[in-house]
């Protein structure tokens, strides 16, 4: 189980407060703190490590120049990071357009003790599964990713998504059935763990 | 049409499982969606399991460090404000230093040293005296390596931040300025080279040792434009990767004064070092000077100064340039007459006068790349003054 936790929403705060009267090492800390969330993000949408390892980068380096033009987020520092991540992707590929499966992408390694069979098919489950959102619409796929993958709140989500958070509602429960849909085309075995 | 019901208990089970609970016990609270429920939250998680993993990410961000962290060491003004704001804020701030000189703690502050209640406040006073007149830049990077020394000198453990030109480089140390610092913490990147013009950030300790938290290229080495080369090369196996966008290249960092005519002859292709044989004194070379006669007036021969400082075409020194003799060359009043120099004349003061005192003063303005000599004057200056500025 992939568990991700972004630091809590009272040090954020901090860090924020922080990094608005120039502490260097706060700006570090979010780098430190924040990245991982960012990189999935992207690495989900992109599915491409070395782009999503630019991409992430410019978000990064975004954050810090608009602290030193003192232009760094006042509220929800994740919200900010989130929206120029989707920014960066959007420029990056364009909205719309589907993401061309490049290059094949390496089996994950796979644990000991555990049959081999069983392992294969775990990973192809998550390479499918990748592959699959990658065919739904960039709103969808946002949400899902959002919601489920960093696990942030309906509101979060909104803002970051620039909607309403019925909106995102709705969204939410279409996105999932798109996927099932998608899905259910190929054979699939879900391992529940 | 999407159901209402169906549309909440989904959004309330997302918020559930955030917060750890299981796909079942969504399910117990919504048992008349259940079938379709517990097959959207299937999809779900399997979008957040097959997600890249932590290590990933990890190693993503670790190849990301150097990039972020150069981006980083620029200087950052907290909430630097729009140009308008900041003539407010110049305002304010000598209004502040005048205040502070009023007091008397501006004097009491030029003598304080990184670490001092005081320090803020002299850092405060150059700031302001610096929008006044740019051309102290110099003099106050050489404050810094005063700084630095006495720091070192009275082992005593501060943060310490200085510019200049590294003089000799170790496997893991670099000779700057008349100091040694310690490079080993700093992460895997472009070798430093001799002749470079960096910015360090240290930290002394009571032992009198320098650390080296970051250190930051000025300029372009010599020989190669170190900040192209980038992108920790060693962490990346792509050859993909291209830091085309490298953002804003710091290289030319507006707050550390490019105006230095800081050329030093190749350092380069020989992989020359300069080290000075012990005894050997710094000195910054001026305009007029010329390398033959610093050689003959310091007591050393001209192909033994130009070897230790790696001089090759001994005709090329530069006003501004640190180079090493044997000892302080004898004082220009005993000097030969020099050919070809335009420059001499009018405009400035005689070097005797401008020697002293770091640029305290504002003679210092048509000279900018006069630098104090570290100890030595005491021993050359016939006449002067070494006007009423203590360190």
């Amino acid at each position: 189980m992939i568990v991700l936790i972004l630091p809590d929403l009272s040090a954020e705060d901090d860090l924020l407060a922080r990094a608005h009267r120039g502490d260097h090492e706060a700006l570090r800390e979010i780098y430190t703190d924040y990245y991982t969330p960012i990189y999935q993000f992207i690495r989900m949408r992109t599915n491409d490590r070395h782009t999503a390892e630019d991409i992430a980068a410019e978000v990064f380096l975004k954050l810090v120049r608009a602290f030193r033009q003192g232009k760094g987020p006042r509220d929800s520092l994740r919200g900010w990071l989130f929206r120029v991540a989707r920014h960066e992707i959007y420029d990056h590929y364009g909205r719309g357009k589907r993401f061309t499966e490049t290059v094949l992408e390496e089996w994950l390694p796979m644990p000991d003790d555990d049959a081999p069979e069983a392992q294969f098919i775990r990973t192809m489950n998550i390479e499918t599964a990748r592959r699959a959102v990658l065919q739904l619409t960039d709103d969808q796929q946002e949400v899902l990713i959002l919601r489920f993958g960093q696990m942030l709140s309906l509101q979060e989500t909104a803002d970051i998504m620039g909607k309403q958070v019925n909106t995102i509602k709705q969204l939410q429960l279409r996105a999932l059935r798109a996927l099932e849909r998608v899905l259910s085309q190929t054979a699939l075995e879900v391992n529940e763990r | 049409m999407i159901e209402p019901g169906l549309v909440e208990a989904l959004n309330d089970s997302i918020n559930r499982l955030a917060r750890g609970a299981s796909v079942s016990d969504c399910l117990r609270r919504y048992p008349q969606h259940a079938a379709e429920l517990e097959r959207l939250l299937e999809m779900g998680q399997l979008v957040r399991r097959s997600q890249s993993s932590i290590e990933e990410a990890q190693q993503a961000r670790e190849r990301g460090q150097l990039q972020f962290d150069r981006a980083l060491m620029e200087p950052m003004p907290g909430a630097s404000p729009v140009p308008l704001q900041r003539l407010a804020q110049l305002a304010a701030t000598l209004v502040l230093v005048l205040m502070i000189f009023a007091s008397g703690a501006g004097l009491l502050a030029e003598n304080s040293l990184p670490g001092d209640t005081l320090y803020g406040v002299k850092l405060i006073t150059e700031q302001a005296r610096l929008s006044l007149n740019p051309g102290l830049q110099t003099a106050f990077e050489q404050r810094r390596i005063d700084e630095a020394h006495q720091i070192v000198g009275l082992r005593r453990e501060a943060e310490l931040t200085f510019s200049g030109v590294i003089d000799s480089v170790q496997a893991s140390q670099i000779d700057i300025a008349g100091l040694t610092v310690d490079t080993s913490p700093l992460p895997e990147r472009e070798p430093l080279v001799p002749g470079q013009r960096v910015e360090v950030r240290a930290v002394s300790d009571a032992r009198g040792r320098l650390t080296a938290r970051a250190i930051r290229l000025l300029e372009p080495s010599p020989q190669t434009d170190v900040m192209s080369a980038t992108e920790a090369p060693a962490a990346t196996p792509h050859p993909t990767r291209q830091p085309t966008r490298e953002p804003e290249r710091p290289a030319q960092s507006p707050t550390v004064s490019d105006r230095t005519v800081d050329i030093t002859p190749s350092t380069e292709a020989s992989g020359c070092t300069v080290s000075p044989p012990d005894g050997w004194v710094a000195y910054t070379v001026q305009a007029g000077d010329n390398l033959s006669t610093l050689a003959a007036s310091s007591g050393g021969s001209l192909d033994e100064v130009a070897a230790v400082n790696c001089v090759r075409d001994t005709r090329i020194i530069v006003a501004g340039q640190r180079i090493y003799l044997p000892a302080q060359p004898v004082r220009p009043t005993d000097r030969p007459t020099i050919t070809e120099e335009p420059l001499r004349p009018t405009a400035t003061e005689p070097p005797t006068q401008g020697r002293d005192a770091g640029g305290q003063r504002d003679r210092d303005e048509g000279r900018p790349q006069q630098r104090r000599e570290p100890t030595e004057e005491s021993q050359r200056d016939g006449e002067s003054s070494d006007g009423g500025r203590g360190r």
